[in-house]
């Protein structure tokens, strides 16, 4: 898939934003809060209904009463497809072509991005949740099953906290006879979560490795581990969390709160043998999160036989210059759009660069113009 | 803004009560009614009247009806030995339009949701259990909706009746029809495979 035009009205800090990428790398450079992060939540608001900081109404520009972003997609086969998000400030309507969408979940992975920024460091630096997210994200632009199932298990979660914090102070036989239906609902989505999880992780092991091998000029032996809060019972993570549950039950009670489930698994990332998140160093920690971002790409775009477009905000931070060409190189033929602070490094890197190249300034107040390259 | 006329906003006041209708909405209804015929406002009237007056819920199945029992409890042509458990009305309605269903139905009235304070007590359960253990009933279709508070309830429904020895089923879910197995994610499948039948 790629981007063919962006335009917008009153969105963020534009009042009208019109952009015409090129088919290859798009390299955006400006000046800090000029904009060019603004750009890509633009592109990721057509294919996600929604941005990626904050709520909905922070999307319109300060004063405004309403707002547009509208997205021409060349899809696979050579379709022209046009999404159009309308936004006010209590409301928003997504239409693909002329059909207006129900809910914003059945926009989700019809059009693939791949967005990486620098808060990708809690990936490789955070709390597991961002790795949580991370394997989430992908599973769910994979399949939009996937995310449904997410979704009633967080679902159940919740009911079944409500209860567990109710009913501190009730007759424990009572608690677990209204708790069972929603324990049962968390081991049926939950074995499932657990065994996509497993599943995807096996696969982007050998793809993050090479990609990280590209990035870094050398094998440092990176690894992935999928470490599951309940460990599957002889292949059956439906037993496993079975089983937990029931072990589980008295200190549960006590604490009013679910203490064991998928919402809970970790995704270990390890670089010669040792942990990322406490031992990487900064540069480790930013290849492997870009590592991971290729290997999604990759995989969606076999998967689905779909190639992502990625989006890259401030890409150059972090990373020294010969890194920095590596990652724009193992792109290889997809489109880019990579934003940058750097402009006199973003000249240098793009020396390093084959195929189609294209440079844009984003100024304030004044949108975004192609320049010479 | 306050209109000259208390009647007016009395109006607004009532309409603007209804889900889903703002204050805004509820104006512009009110100016419409003002400016249709006034046999169409009576008639209006008179049937939410008539609504409130006839309607009620049948007292075996607990669907709506004028009469009680309902139609289809009455009907002697239906299979009384199957009863097909529902969330609500309209899902009775959508079950009849296929036309396939020939058996009794039992609205719940709702689905289980701690959240929302729906517990078993709130729903026609008891009633459901009464209803089974009549003898005549020998299998129980659950047909809950398919998100989380729709498969909690049917799973507690399935605790509540498996020990009376009647045939249990859940609607199935999976594959949509028209689109090939290939194409189906493995969710998708993982849940097919659960729902399958026996051939």
């Amino acid at each position: 898939m790629v981007i063919r035009r962006i335009e917008a009205g009153n969105f963020r800090s534009y009042d009208e934003l019109v952009f015409e990428p090129v088919a290859g790398l798009n390299l955006v450079v400006g000046k800090n809060a000029s904009g060019k992060t603004n750009l890509l939540e633009a592109i990721y608001l057509c294919a996600y209904g929604k941005g990626f900081r904050g709520a909905d109404a922070d999307l319109l520009k300060r004063g405004r009463e309403r707002a547009h972003v509208e997205a021409n997609f060349r899809v696979g086969g050579g379709v022209d497809r046009t999404v159009r998000v309308e936004l006010r400030r209590r409301t928003k309507e997504i239409a693909v072509g002329n059909k207006r969408l129900a809910k914003r979940q059945d926009l989700v992975g019809q059009f693939p991005v791949v967005l990486s920024g620098a808060w990708d460091f809690d990936i490789a630096a955070g709390d597991p949740k961002a790795r949580r997210k991370y394997l989430d994200g992908l599973l769910g632009l994979l399949s939009p099953a996937y995310l449904a199932t997410l979704r009633d298990y967080l679902r159940a979660l919740k009911q079944r906290n409500l209860l567990l914090t109710e009913m501190r102070e009730a007759d424990p036989a009572r608690l677990r006879e209204k708790i069972e239906p929603w324990t049962e609902s968390l081991i049926g989505y939950g074995s499932l979560l657990c065994a996509r999880r497993e599943a995807i992780v096996g696969e982007l092991r050998e793809r993050v490795r090479r990609y990280y091998t590209t990035i870094a000029g050398a094998d440092e032996g990176v690894d992935l581990e999928y470490v599951p809060n309940v460990r599957a019972v002889e292949g059956s993570y439906a037993d496993g969390l079975r089983r937990r549950f029931g072990e589980l039950f008295e200190k549960e009670r006590r604490r009013g709160l679910t203490l064991a489930g998928p919402h809970l698994d970790e995704l270990l990332i390890q670089v010669g043998g040792v942990e990322l998140r406490r031992f990487g160093s900064r540069g480790e920690q930013k290849t492997a999160v870009l590592a991971l971002r290729l290997a999604q790409v990759e995989m969606i775009a076999e998967k689905r036989g779909e190639r992502p477009v990625l989006l890259l905000d401030d890409v150059f931070s972090d990373l020294d210059i010969r890194r920095a060409e590596r990652v724009l190189r193992a792109v290889g033929d997809l489109q880019v759009v990579a934003t940058s602070a750097e402009e006199e490094r973003v000249r240098e890197v793009k020396g390093g660069v084959e195929g189609i190249v294209g440079l844009f300034r984003v100024e304030k107040g004044a949108g975004v113009q192609e320049i010479s390259l | 803004m306050l209109y000259t006329s208390p009647a007016i906003e009395r109006a607004i006041e009532q309409l603007s009560r209804l889900p889903g209708i703002g204050r805004k909405s509820a104006q512009r209804l009110v100016f419409y009614l003002l400016k249709i015929p006034e046999e169409q406002v009576s008639e209006l009237a008179q049937s939410l009247t008539e609504l409130k007056q006839k309607v009620r819920y049948c007292s075996v199945c607990f669907n709506l009806t004028e009469e009680d029992p309902c139609p289809i409890c009455r009907d002697p042509a239906r299979d009384r030995s199957t009863i097909c458990v529902v969330e609500q009305p309209n899902d009775v309605l959508a079950l009849e339009k296929t036309g396939q269903y020939r058996g009794l139905y039992h609205v719940l009235g709702g689905s289980l949701s701690p959240l929302d304070g729906i517990g078993p007590e709130n729903l026609r359960v008891r009633e459901l259990v009464q209803r089974l253990q009549g003898g005549e009933v020998r299998e129980v279709i659950v047909a809950t909706n398919p998100n989380a508070e729709g498969e909690a309830t049917a799973i507690y429904l399935a605790q509540l009746i498996k020990p009376l020895g009647i045939k249990l089923s859940r609607i199935a879910r999976g594959i949509p029809v028209g689109s090939d197995l290939e194409y189906a994610d493995e969710i998708t499948l993982a849940r097919a495979l659960e729902g399958r039948i026996d051939l």
